[in-house]
């Protein structure tokens, strides 16, 4: 046994009693060389062929993500100010149709207006000519009978002297004709 | 059936002692390189689920070492050498566990008795390694501290003479606290042995110890008794690793670290 072997060789002698516990843990010289040269190549293959890349990797995915997001932000800033623009360009678009609209519409009325005025002028004219010509052509039209009647009075008047030559009766007659005329003038 | 508290010899090739537990070194040493060399020509910026694996662990190791250091450019110091040693430990305790180790041997004789030497034999249940190591992880904790401060700072911590020269003309209490600080700074020069072979003896002790206990109860029952026992193992595997590259870890934030005092000292002297 491991104890009893330990226990025999502490009892021995005090400056053999180190070297006895050495010997029992089983330290040897070439043993442990060998063990840390074993563990030091671990360190320095994992250092050279984990850590160093890996970490490597590491920090760069980080700085990736980093500007990833703040790239992410900035495009959702930009999106949401495009968003604003549109908005106002649609609205100050609409705006501009309604006043065009508006100013169409004004335009139009004032066109009909004019136009409505103008015929009607036109037409109130063309009433007074007609009226003006129908009155000339009346008068006209009187004056002719008027001369026709005195005509028609003088032959009816001569026909009558003709038949009957009374100095009485054509006194009478005369006054009569020319009291008729003058009633009639 | 006994487990010598040292390895034993299988084999000597050109001057060196093949012990059973370097073996299993060699075993660790070949999965953590096959493990590097995936990475070293298969790493990629889109990972794969092996790449995304080691990641998520060097993440979380990133995360937990700034805990300690509390400084990424220190973590990043330190990564290589506490993960090595956090993944090494990890693996040589675990293969401890596969079936074959310490049962599996040839027969010899051994101090005139005939006994089964074991080919395989859990590589950190061998104080060559442990001490290896715990003397490796203390000499890195001073080459990073000299690396750190300097030479004469460094080793002011040890040595703490000048506080004893400058506390001369600050009277009798002064000096006695140099004094103090002055032998204290000399325990603390020995602690950094103490801390070595704190280091390498527990590792050794908890692993060998498992090991015992496993094949205390192999040779009780062969079948699902030791079970649990086993799987206790593997956790003590993991605590073992986790409690050996921490403390590594606190040991090399400790040493570049300014020493005590040094603060105040400045602070005392921009106030008068």
């Amino acid at each position: 046994m491991a104890s009893e072997q330990l226990n025999t060789e502490v009892g021995t002698a005090p400056e053999s009693a180190i070297a006895g516990v050495v010997g029992t843990l089983g330290l040897k010289t070439d043993v442990f060389i060998a063990q840390l040269l074993n563990f030091l190549i671990i360190l320095f293959v994992l250092w050279r062929w984990a850590y160093k890349p890996l970490l490597k990797i590491l920090e760069e995915r980080e700085v990736r993500i980093k500007k990833g997001l703040d790239d992410a932000d900035a495009a959702g800033a930009r999106l949401a100010d495009i968003e604003k623009e549109h908005v106002a360009v649609l609205a100050r678009a609409r705006e501009e149709g309604a006043v065009f609209i508006k100013d169409a519409h004004a335009r139009a009325d004032e066109k009909r207006e004019e136009l409505l005025a103008k015929s009607r002028a036109e037409i109130s004219k063309l009433v007074t000519d007609a009226r003006k010509k129908i009155a000339d052509e009346r008068a006209t039209a009187a004056e002719e009978l008027k001369k026709e009647i005195a005509a028609l009075v003088v032959t009816t008047a001569e026909m009558v002297l003709k038949e009957r030559i009374d100095a009485d009766k054509d006194a009478t007659i005369m006054n009569k004709s020319l009291k008729k005329i003058k009633k009639s003038k | 059936m006994s487990i010598p508290l040292a390895a034993e010899p299988i084999a000597h090739i050109a001057g060196l002692t093949v012990t059973n537990s370097l073996i299993n070194a060699w075993i660790a040493a070949i999965i953590l390189i096959i493990a590097a060399a995936a990475i070293r020509f298969g790493a990629r910026q889109r990972p794969g689920k092996f790449q995304s694996a080691v990641e998520m662990l060097f993440e979380f190791f990133l995360k937990t070492f700034d805990s300690v250091t509390h400084d990424r450019v220190r973590t990043r110091k330190f990564f290589p050498v506490v993960t090595t040693l956090f993944l090494f430990i990890l693996i040589s305790n675990w293969l401890g566990q596969l079936p074959g180790t310490g049962t599996f041997g040839i027969w010899e004789m051994v101090h005139g008795e005939l006994e089964l030497v074991p080919l395989l034999r859990p590589a950190t249940s061998d104080l060559n390694l442990t001490l290896g190591l715990g003397i490796f992880a203390i000499l890195l904790t001073h080459v990073m501290g000299i690396g750190a401060l300097g030479f004469f700072r460094h080793a002011g911590k040890f040595i703490q003479i000048r506080k004893l020269f400058t506390s001369f003309n600050k009277g009798p209490i002064a000096m006695l606290t140099a004094i103090i600080d002055f032998g204290a700074g000399l325990i603390e020069a020995v602690g950094e042995f103490a801390r070595a072979i704190s280091l390498s003896l527990r590792l050794f002790g908890n692993v060998f110890a498992g090991e015992v206990l496993i094949t205390v109860m192999l040779g009780l029952a062969a079948f699902v008794i030791p079970l649990p026992f086993q799987a206790l193992e593997l956790l003590v595997g993991v605590i073992q690793a986790t409690v050996f590259s921490v403390l590594t870890l606190v040991f090399l934030t400790l040493a570049t670290e300014p020493p005590h005092g040094e603060h105040a000292e400045e602070h005392a002297t921009a106030e008068h």
